[in-house]
């Protein structure tokens, strides 16, 4: 599935902390989310937008967790993309 | 397999404050175990080519509330309505209902998207809702009804217990959203919205 741009929103600053602490590039983020058929939603007190998780894979294979806002109207903002650490997050990953 | 805790997270007030969290609390932790298709959430929505008319529903948790809760539809305004005021044809849609007396209010002004397009009305309608919870209800029956969002799993909080006043409230999101889906709107994200109304 290809999207326009402007759908998937990443802040500045959650792109360059992804890259720093998880070294996801964004766009990787955004291949991961647009790989999941399905999405679970995530319990939030923030009003207004839900969250979501996502697990994908981007091109390279890489299997990575993407924790996303629905902002409304066919948009959403990521939140954070990070690799699933242990057996058991990984083994989650697998079945999904 | 892990099972969900069940907890929720708290009301960010920053996409950094977010992140930050999820750096020290397992998400799984967090899923409700609800289910739902990306292409229900993502780019389900086309984006409108030349709305002439952007709705704002934006609810206020009080009077003094300066932060409110909003969410943003396009609509191509039908030719029988284009030389009207729209204030007063929503109103209309609105009367009998026994809204108190600072639970709506309108404004419309003109924005212009480019040189070779026309003006676009901006139509806000500003609601007092009880709380949080019912702002958020509020908003994501509006998007139901509007028709540009599957529907989505009630929140918990029912119809059980409602004033006579949240009832009102409750009535006139429904009438609003009718007129909306009446009109074929889409719901616009914020970014959309004020791409046309800031060109």
């Amino acid at each position: 599935m290809r999207l326009p741009p402007h759908l998937i929103h990443v802040a500045p600053s959650v792109r360059e902390k992804m890259l720093l602490k998880h070294a996801v590039e964004s766009d990787e983020a955004e291949e991961a989310l647009l790989s999941a058929r399905e999405v679970e939603r995530v319990a939030s007190k923030t009003a207004g937008e839900r969250r979501y998780l996502a697990r994908g894979q981007p091109a390279d294979g890489r299997r990575l967790n993407v924790v996303f806002a629905d902002a409304g109207g066919g948009e959403v903002r990521i939140v954070t993309a990070y690799e699933p650490t242990g057996r058991k997050q990984r083994h989650r990953h697998r079945r999904d | 397999m892990k099972r969900s805790k069940g907890l929720v997270a708290p009301a960010f007030q920053s996409d950094d404050e977010e992140f930050e969290f999820w750096e020290t609390h397992d998400v799984e932790d967090y899923l409700t175990g609800e289910k739902v298709p990306l292409s229900s959430i993502i780019g389900a929505v086309p984006a409108p080519t030349s709305p002439d008319l952007v709705v704002t529903l934006r609810l206020r948790r009080g009077i003094e509330d300066r932060a409110p809760l909003s969410r943003h539809f396009g609509v191509a305004v039908p030719s029988t309505e284009a030389d009207r005021d729209l204030r007063v044809v929503l109103q209309r849609e609105l009367s009998g209902l026994k809204l108190d007396h600072y639970s709506v209010r309108y404004t419309s002004t003109d924005a212009h998207a480019g040189a070779s397009a026309g003006p676009v009305r901006h139509l806000v309608v500003d609601m007092l809702v009880g709380d949080d919870v019912a702002a958020h209800e509020a908003l994501d029956l509006a998007a139901q009804i509007a028709g540009s969002r599957p529907p989505a799993r009630p929140t918990g909080s029912g119809s059980a217990g409602r004033t006579a006043m949240a009832t009102r409230r409750h009535n006139a999101i429904v009438a609003i959203a009718k007129w909306l889906h009446d009109r074929d709107a889409i719901e616009l994200g914020e970014h959309q919205a004020d791409a046309i109304l800031h060109p």
